[in-house]
């Protein structure tokens, strides 16, 4: 028998190696995004990394285009050129300076009217499988107050909920992620529905809205605060695409997200408070 | 176990976290670009088996760890690819760079529909997204097939750099 094993070793290793992840993963129980004790800290150790290469890139992309990219568009008179190119690189930081001042001072105000802590976060990272799924990662952690199933927002409405965190980073599902059901009314006729992720950046799917339910192409959904995640009132997405069948039970849209998920630079993190922990809804909108 | 599974494991999981935080500067939503898959193909063609195994299991590893995709999906289709390359370098030369190219376009298509496949039966993916799912499968299958071909390289030449260690781990293996 040993010897077997032993002359086979090899062979059986990979086929362990194959088999018992598939096993784990269809037998596990673990919420999606949901990570370990080794994950977090293998995580955590390859932040700073993450953290770094992002602003690199950012820097450059930054540099290219108020600057490098400029100089291409000059060559008739170089005078002309470097003067330019001097005022024009001066502009495009100014624009980009002014843009970040609005993004964070829509953020800023946008914060004073939730009626709980909030914390913004800078978007360092994206899922690298968007096939499977759909999913930030965030420049703040737990030492920023940031917890698992804390919503994250931007100003125009809602991106997701925190599914992992570290110390200095935290994962956001995105409300596009195949596993992601968001509890949402229509701000119109008040009909209740569930918004779940379809993997693609753009577009999510309402379910269970039955066939007689008040809905009409262009309504806005908004969060019902049902659930315990999101705070009620907050924006989601148009409804598009209705199509109201002969048959079954329910009617089928397309939802497109009110956020524009794949230019996400910022966000708000709702942190947990005092009602939280008693497991009640969190606050909502001023 | 080698100091070779330890860099190329270590290398594999730097790179994901790399990929990851420049698709998230990029903004770069609608691709994936596995840039392990480079590492995982050059151990199914020059490490034993133990060892590549080990390697390709920890190349799934961080793909899940950092593409917030249920964990355990991706470690036993990436030991799949991996046993799936070795067979085929076995069987014929792998050598140039086309031949990375549609290894890693085939291994990245073929793992991601695996992940698909154990996705659909666990029920955590519906009919309704699995074709999507697929069409985006392709795009990221063939930004794999171009990226693989320097990360190959790279890691051919970090190969060469631990050469004196591969007696170590045939000797520990045998």
């Amino acid at each position: 028998m040993l010897s077997i094993l032993r002359r086979y070793r090899e062979l059986l290793v990979v086929m362990a190696l194959i088999a018992l992840p598939i096993l784990l993963f269809l037998a596990g129980k673990t919420e999606p995004g949901e990570r370990g004790t080794v994950d977090r800290a293998v995580l955590t150790v390859f932040s700073p990394i993450q953290k770094g290469v992002f602003w690199v890139v950012d820097g450059a992309q930054d540099i290219w285009f108020n600057y490098v990219y400029l100089v291409g568009l000059k060559e008739e008179n170089i005078e002309l050129r470097r003067e330019s190119m001097r005022l024009m690189g001066e502009v495009g930081q100014w624009e980009e300076v002014s843009r970040e001042n609005e993004r964070l001072r829509r953020l800023l105000g946008f914060k004073d009217r939730i009626d709980k802590d909030a914390v913004a976060a800078p978007v360092i990272a994206l899922g690298t499988r968007p096939a499977l799924s759909r999913s930030i990662r965030l420049g703040k952690g737990s030492r920023d107050g940031i917890a698992p199933k804390d919503p994250v927002l931007t100003p125009e409405g809602v991106v997701g909920r925190v599914v992992a965190v570290g110390s200095g980073w935290a994962d956001v599902m995105l409300i596009v992620d195949p596993n992601s059901a968001v509890p949402t009314v229509t701000s119109r006729a008040r009909t209740r529905a569930t918004v779940r992720g379809t993997g693609k950046i753009g577009a999510a799917v309402l379910e269970h809205a039955s066939r007689t339910d008040d809905l009409e192409e262009g309504d806005l959904l908004v969060t019902s605060g049902t659930g315990g995640i999101f705070p009620k009132g907050l924006p989601l997405g148009h409804v598009t695409s209705l199509e109201r069948r002969p048959y079954g039970m329910f009617q089928r849209a397309t939802v497109v997200p009110v956020v524009d998920l794949s230019r996400l630079e910022e966000v708000i993190v709702l942190t947990r408070g005092a009602d939280e922990e008693e497991g009640l809804t969190r606050g909502v909108l001023r | 176990m080698t100091r070779r599974l330890f860099v190329f494991g270590l290398l594999a999981l730097i790179l994901t976290a790399v990929e990851s935080a420049f698709l998230g500067a990029m903004g770069l939503t609608e691709v994936g670009l596995s840039l392990a898959l480079g590492v995982l193909l050059l151990v199914a063609t020059r490490a034993t088996d133990i060892e590549g195994a080990a390697v390709a299991a920890l190349v799934g590893y961080g793909w899940d760890v950092f593409s917030g995709a249920p964990m355990g999906l991706s470690v036993g289709p990436a030991v799949g690819v991996f046993v799936l390359a070795r067979m085929l370098s076995q069987a014929v030369e792998v050598k140039g760079g086309l031949e990375i190219a549609i290894l890693g376009f085939v291994g990245a298509f073929l793992h991601g529909l695996a992940c698909l496949g154990l996705l659909f039966i666990s029920g955590s993916m519906g009919e309704l997204l699995f074709w999507p799912a697929l069409r985006g499968l392709m795009s990221h299958s063939l930004a794999a097939a171009v990226v693989v071909v320097p990360v190959f390289a790279f890691t051919r030449w970090l190969d060469r750099l631990l050469g004196e260690d591969r007696n170590e781990s045939e000797a520990w293996l045998s």
